[in-house]
C-alpha cells in the first residue's frame, strides 16, 4: 500500500504534530504511516481524509 | 474501544517496584533467606509445610508479578493503534522467546534443576515482554 498523506498535509500547510493532535495519535504515528512503515485502521483512515478533505481512496491506495 | 490496559499513572511506579523487587528476591533467594523470615501459619492444602511456612519467596512472587503485569500494561501517555500494535508484537515475541527456551530446558535439563528453571520462568516471560516492548518503544519515539 502507498499513500499520499505528505502531500495532502503539506498542501494544507499542517505539521505532523497538527495532525497527530487533531486526531489524538501520537507524532511518531503520523511519521510512520506517511513512510509506510504502519497503515492506519479504517477508523483512522477515514479520520485522516476527513482532516484533508479527500477521499479515502485518494489517500491510500494499493502498489 | 476497550482495552484492558491500567491507567499511564501507574507505569513508573510498578516498573520501580517489578525491578526491586526482582533484584532483592533474586538476592533473597541466593542467600536462602526465604525458609527463615515471616514464618507464619498457612492455609496448606496439601499438608506439606506442617502449617507453618516463610511466606517471604511467596510475597516476593505476588509482587513481581502484580507489579510486573502493571508495568507492561500501563498506557502510554498517548495510546494510539500503532502503540497497541507494537504491544501486541512484544507479547507474542516474548512469548516465542520464553516458549523456546521452556523446550530447551525441557531437552537440557532434568530433575530438581528442571523445576527451578520453570521457577524462573514465571518471571522471564514479564521480563523479555517488559525488555522488547521498552525497546521497541524506544525505536518508535526515535522516529
Amino acid at each position: 500500500m502507498k499513500n499520499t498523506m505528505k502531500l495532502h498535509r503539506v498542501k494544507q500547510n499542517m505539521t505532523q504534530d497538527d495532525v497527530a493532535q487533531r486526531l489524538g495519535v501520537s507524532r511518531q504515528t503520523i511519521n510512520s504511516i506517511e513512510n509506510n512503515k504502519y497503515f492506519p485502521s479504517l477508523e483512522l483512515g477515514l479520520k485522516l481524509a476527513r482532516i484533508f478533505n479527500c477521499k479515502v481512496d485518494e489517500l491510500f491506495s494499493l502498489d | 474501544m476497550k482495552n484492558y490496559l491500567f491507567p499511564n499513572r501507574y507505569k513508573t511506579i510498578s516498573g520501580w517496584v517489578f525491578y526491586i523487587a526482582i533484584v532483592t528476591g533474586f538476592y533473597c533467594w541466593s542467600m536462602d533467606f526465604f525458609d527463615e523470615f515471616l514464618v507464619v501459619p498457612v492455609p496448606d492444602l496439601f499438608g506439606q509445610t506442617g502449617g507453618q511456612n516463610g511466606i517471604l519467596d511467596e510475597l516476593f512472587t505476588i509482587i513481581i508479578i502484580v507489579s510486573g503485569l502493571i508495568h507492561c500494561f500501563s498506557k502510554e501517555k498517548i495510546e494510539d493503534e500503532l502503540i497497541s500494535k507494537i504491544r501486541l508484537d512484544s507479547l507474542i515475541w516474548s512469548l516465542y522467546v520464553n516458549y523456546g527456551l521452556v523446550i530447551l530446558a525441557t531437552i537440557l535439563i532434568y530433575d530438581f534443576l528442571y523445576f527451578t528453571a520453570l521457577v524462573y520462568n514465571l518471571f522471564t516471560i514479564l521480563l523479555f515482554f517488559n525488555f522488547k516492548l521498552r525497546y521497541n518503544l524506544y525505536k518508535h519515539y526515535k522516529s
